[in-house]
């Protein structure tokens, strides 16, 4: 039985606005201290700037969200990537945070992290009841949540939001068929990689009777550029192309992922006349938006903006996409540093591998 | 101050045993920014508008420039920032600085863009600007909310526009811009504060 002072504490962190509207682990000093320890940050530590808000983020704030998530020490290199991913300026936390729009700090994780620390990426690989993703993806949001509000002072303004915005972590198989996810940003193969996106909810595409790869891309490219996409205006904003295995073995046995980028690029498209029509991109259109009539308009800028992850379990012809947000056009890539834990070494230098 | 609706998070929460108490370890970061005196009438009768990219915002604030200098007032050719959801860059802050007129920033009608154009007046502020948030209705009280931790001599205004600003009419547009106008004047005058 819990102690009647442990949920007096938990209730508490409700009542003080610390939580995420889920119970969370307090975060005694007692767990605090061996979590800054994993995380080989010193308590001190400024880990992170907002400058314009006049906003020092330190690491004992960072090591009580790990604790309050759920999240084990043995998490601690990956939890650091994530923060400094999180943490750069040009992911704009601030703005994920108050947006009107749907968005949550999606976690990507690649390379031998899956199987070195147990997450899941096999069923339900979105949404895993595991706890590595289930407490990584929660660290995210509450770090957006806690770090990304200006002291709890901005007000958030999503206008219908997404489930990801209480935990939204994914992991690619260990043994791919394309190169590791992370080879998309510049890593090596078989290197270990967290990658954090401004994420709206996955969408499902359904095809269980086509037999090539291109008519699977064709149903993912019909999905993207469907009418209700954000991006068709700015045009800045990536994707997550979820394939499960056995929509991947298809696809896989016909094109290069590179082909496949350049195919989704040039079939994820609408009709410019159209998305005037309907209210996609406005009359009032400006050179610099490149709005031509009488021409496709595709839903962004380069093909390389359509990131392919391998992850899900085998027998269903499901895969899925992922739209980034429309309001920022970067992704975070940070490797995996295992010997961080126990030993500080200072904060690494940018290495934005967009 | 925070505005009146807002509830900032607990800034500590003690956890007591049978003997003793402790304190939680806090989570959640907090501003420290230095006191500012906010400046609400410029120190010369000139316009400077900052648009952000947002649909509509361009064509309402060209409108209002028209109208501003049809009435004798100047105004400077317009400006941009890189992107809405985020505040200025750094060299448009330091740019604006020096500005002796009244600086629009705007025109907001979302979550992230509104609370970026927010901070973009409270920044150019501390910075002795005169520098004015221009924000739809549902998005005006972001300009409260990102003073809530900024010592100040008084409240930041905000002009606000009605909303929405993309899907309207040319009228709605000329109604836009004129509200737009009369404000900035106000401003000028000294007859808005």
């Amino acid at each position: 039985m819990a102690s009647l002072d442990v949920i007096t504490d938990i209730e508490n962190c409700f009542a003080g606005g610390w939580s995420d509207g889920l119970p969370v682990i307090p975060p005694y000093d007692s767990l605090v201290t061996p979590m800054l320890d994993a995380l080989g940050w010193d308590r001190a530590e400024v880990v992170g700037t907002i400058a314009t808000q006049s906003l020092q983020i330190r690491a004992e704030q960072i090591a009580a969200t790990a604790v309050m998530a759920g999240c084990e020490t043995a998490y601690g290199p990956v939890l650091r990537a994530v923060t400094e991913a999180l943490l750069t300026p040009k992911f704009n936390l601030s703005g994920i945070q108050v947006t009107t729009g749907g968005v949550s700090a999606l976690v990507v994780v690649s390379g031998s992290v899956a199987a070195r620390l147990g997450f899941a990426h096999t069923a339900n690989a979105l949404g895993a009841n595991a706890r590595p993703n289930a407490t990584v993806g929660r660290f995210a949001q509450l770090v957006r949540l806690f770090c990304g509000s200006g002291g709890g002072g901005l007000q958030e303004h999503g206008t219908v939001g997404h489930p990801g915005r209480i935990s939204f972590c994914v992991a690619e198989h260990p043994e791919t068929t394309w190169p590791d996810f992370h080879t998309q940003f510049g890593y090596e193969p078989g290197a270990d990689a967290v990658s954090v996106m401004a994420a709206e909810g996955p969408n499902s595409v359904n095809n269980h009777y086509a037999d090539s790869g291109v008519v699977i891309l064709e149903t993912i490219a019909s999905c993207l550029a469907h009418l209700g996409s954000t991006n068709f205006y700015y045009r800045n904003a990536g994707y997550l192309i979820v394939l499960a295995p056995d929509h991947a073995a298809l696809v896989t046995a016909e094109f290069t992922r590179e082909e496949a980028q350049q195919f989704l690029h040039g079939r994820a498209v609408r009709p410019t006349e159209e998305l005037i029509r309907m209210g996609r991109v406005p009359v009032d259109f400006r050179p610099e938006l490149d709005v031509h009539r009488g021409t496709m308009r595709t839903l962004n800028r380069r093909p390389e903006r359509f990131h392919f992850i391998e992850t899900g379990a085998p027998g269903g012809k499901f895969s899925a996409v992922i739209p980034y947000w429309a309001g920022n056009r970067y992704d975070i890539h940070r490797p995996v540093d295992w010997s961080v834990s126990g030993q500080y070494q200072g904060n690494q230098e940018e290495t934005d591998a967009r | 101050m925070p505005a009146e609706n807002t509830t900032l998070p607990a800034a500590a929460i003690p956890s007591c045993g049978d003997v003793s108490c402790e304190l939680l370890v806090n989570p959640i970061p907090r501003p420290t920014p230095p006191p500012i005196t906010i400046s609400v009438k410029p120190r010369r009768r000139r316009v400077v508008m900052i648009d952000n990219w947002k649909p509509n915002s361009i064509e309402i604030l060209t409108r209002a420039k028209k109208l501003l200098e049809e009435r004798g007032i100047e105004v400077a050719e317009l400006r941009a920032k890189t992107r809405a959801g985020i505040p200025m860059a750094a060299a448009l802050f330091a740019e604006l600085a020096a500005e002796e007129g009244l600086i629009l920033c705007g025109i907001s009608d979302c979550g992230s863009c509104s609370a970026s154009s927010a901070v973009d007046s409270v920044v150019l502020q501390s910075r002795g600007a005169t520098a004015l948030a221009v924000l739809t209705e549902p998005f005006q009280d972001q300009v409260n909310r990102a003073m809530s931790y900024q010592p100040a001599d008084r409240d930041l205004p905000v002009i606000v526009l009605p909303h929405p600003m993309q899907n309207v009419s040319e009228a709605g547009l000329d109604q836009r811009a004129r509200i737009l106008a009369d404000a900035a004047e106000s401003y000028l005058d000294g007859t808005e504060s």
